[in-house]
């Protein structure tokens, strides 16, 4: 037995899967040298719902509400995903205006993704005023999603070939102002938790990604850009209206979880300017192509990878048809896969018990992704 | 105008098959034999030096099994996806654990969740989601979740059906849409 699970000379903890520090429900198998992490593994399987097993045994259209459900936070991007595959092996033209909403509704979900998750990493630290900024701010989108779609977590509004509905009327005119009330509120936001200097001493030079760890493990999304990487699927493989779109790919060096706090800080402001360019920008014109009958949708055999940029990075959707009513396969890689289990199992050795859920949030690992 | 990624297949010395071709993306299906040698020039020669999914199609009416590896650059830019089939019988596939560290991981879960023996993973017998699972790996095509639950967890109880114009009208004696509902003093 190596010394790293020796039981005389270290300690064996369960950091999980019922634990406020933990995100979502996973759990982490740890051994300890006095208080340092000599080896650590994780362990998934506490809500697999087998979601790519049933979407073999429905309807394309009926897996709409299934694939939202595998991301509670930002639902949209698993809608995005399976309709731009089913998109591409049908060759359904998505109309102008629906392209300008979807992308639209996938900003307003990653602002609202990334004031959880700013206000989040300052809450595993006890910090609980900006966790609770956080989640308030994320409410004054949960409630212009809840007006667009009916629902305020799981929309079910992007789908084949556009969007359910159009904006209702005066959407854009609430949008705006529940941008006003958040960006006025978000430099004491700032001041509160990057200027602390208890989260200084907590994050700064903690949880370090290498920047050689990006390319060798496939990290994207804040954990690559905190490190220096200009990995962005909106700027490198740009979808829906992103490339009419003006925005640098947003990135920091520090490699730690200081640094990947900034990127979604600076993330909230990218986001918010998108969403104000989408406003003053988006055309008029039909939100949906028209579809053949759903229950007799047979889609053309084919195969197909798509990708969009998630919140945590890069997401993508494998999609196979053999060209039946039903998918032949669905594989849904989420950035959670790798960030939550090969990259949180490396970045721990070595760590204190202390910042455990502090290394952990800052990866904002999602489970469901892994499980699917 | 051909970019880097399409040139891959200029000099490759076994047959393959192109399943989608577009700018910055490539998917084609090559015989088994090659793969591990495909991915490494992929890999090596072409700088696509991540590994983002390894994926499988049970193809049961063809007794095969599809894998799928996805690679991509260094940017994000570039998508370069392989394909090759295996016997699905004692199906055997080469690990990439020396390769990318990441194929361990994709590799422990196909394991688990088709059968698929991946020699040489260092993890392939850790459980991955289902710990103690003792039936046929469930992702597999023959494998039937509705069986297996009746088998499992019995039948569940059947549900008592409740029309809500009846519940609402018995609870509250309105009811405000002209479908017909029952007078309660005449019951």
């Amino acid at each position: 037995m190596s010394n790293a699970t020796d039981p005389l000379k270290t300690t064996h903890l369960y950091f999980g899967p019922q634990h406020p520090g933990v995100t979502g429900n996973m759990s982490i198998e740890m051994w300890f040298d006095g208080d340092e992490i000599t080896k650590a593994i994780t362990h998934v399987g506490y809500l697999h719902r087998g979601f790519e097993k049933l979407m073999e045994r429905r309807l394309w259209i009926q897996n709409f509400p299934l694939v939202s459900r595998i991301c509670v936070p930002e639902p949209d991007i698993n809608e995005e995903c399976y309709a731009l595959a089913v998109e591409k092996l049908t060759g359904i033209e998505v109309p102008v205006r629906a392209k300008w909403i979807r992308t639209l509704v996938l900003e307003l979900a990653r602002l609202a993704v990334n004031l959880m998750a700013f206000g989040g990493q300052a809450g595993t630290i006890g910090l609980g005023t900006g966790a609770m900024w956080g989640i308030t701010f994320r409410d004054f989108i949960l409630d212009l999603f809840e007006e667009l779609s009916g629902a305020r977590i799981y929309h079910m509004y992007i789908i084949p070939g556009g969007v359910r509905r159009d904006l209702p009327e005066g959407f854009e005119t609430r949008i705006l102002v529940a941008l006003e009330i958040i960006e006025e509120r978000l430099p004491e936001m700032e001041r509160l938790i990057l200027n602390n200097s208890v989260f200084k001493d907590r994050t700064v030079g903690v949880g370090v990604v290498k920047p050689e760890w990006v390319d060798e493990l496939g990290l994207v999304g804040p954990i690559a850009r905190g490190s220096g990487s200009i990995r962005d699927v909106r700027k490198n493989s740009p979808y829906e209206v992103y490339e009419e779109l003006r925005f640098d790919v947003v990135t920091e060096n520090g490699c730690d979880i200081y640094s990947r706090a900034k990127v979604r800080r600076r993330e909230i402001d990218l986001s918010i300017s998108l969403i104000r360019q989408i406003l003053d920008f988006m055309p008029d014109g039909t939100v949906a192509a028209p579809l053949p009958n759903l229950t007799e949708w047979k889609i053309p055999a084919g195969e197909v990878y798509t990708r969009v940029e998630s919140a945590r990075g890069e997401y993508g959707y494998y999609v196979v048809s053999d060209g039946g009513l039903k998918p032949r396969r669905v594989h849904v890689r989420g950035p959670s896969f790798i960030h939550a289990i090969t990259l949180l199992e490396r970045m721990l050795v070595g760590a204190n018990i202390a910042d455990v859920s502090n290394i952990m949030v800052s990866l904002t690992t999602c489970p469901p992704e892994i499980e699917r | 105008m051909e970019n880097k990624l399409h040139s891959i297949t200029d000099n490759l010395s076994f047959d393959f098959d192109v399943i989608r071709k577009e700018d910055h993306y490539l998917h084609i299906s090559i015989p088994r034999s090659h793969v591990v040698e495909m991915l490494l020039s992929a890999k090596q020669i072409y700088e696509l030096r991540t590994l983002q999914l390894i994926s499988v199609v049970d193809r049961i009416e063809d007794d095969l099994f599809q894998l799928t590896w996805i690679l991509e650059d260094a940017t994000g830019v570039d998508i370069f996806i392989l394909s090759a089939e295996f016997p699905r019988k004692n199906c055997i596939v080469p690990t990439l654990g020396d390769i990318w560290e990441t194929a361990i991981i994709f590799e422990r879960e196909l394991h688990e969740m088709y059968g698929i023996d991946f020699p040489g993973n260092s993890r392939q017998k850790e459980d991955f989601l289902l710990e103690g699972w003792k039936d046929i790996p469930p992702l597999r095509r023959d494998f039937d979740t509705l069986e297996y639950s009746l088998r499992t967890y019995g039948e569940r109880r059947e549900r008592e059906h409740i029309d809500p114009r009846e519940y609402i009208a018995d609870s509250t004696g309105e009811w405000d849409t002209p479908v017909p509902m029952k007078d309660k003093n005449n019951e």
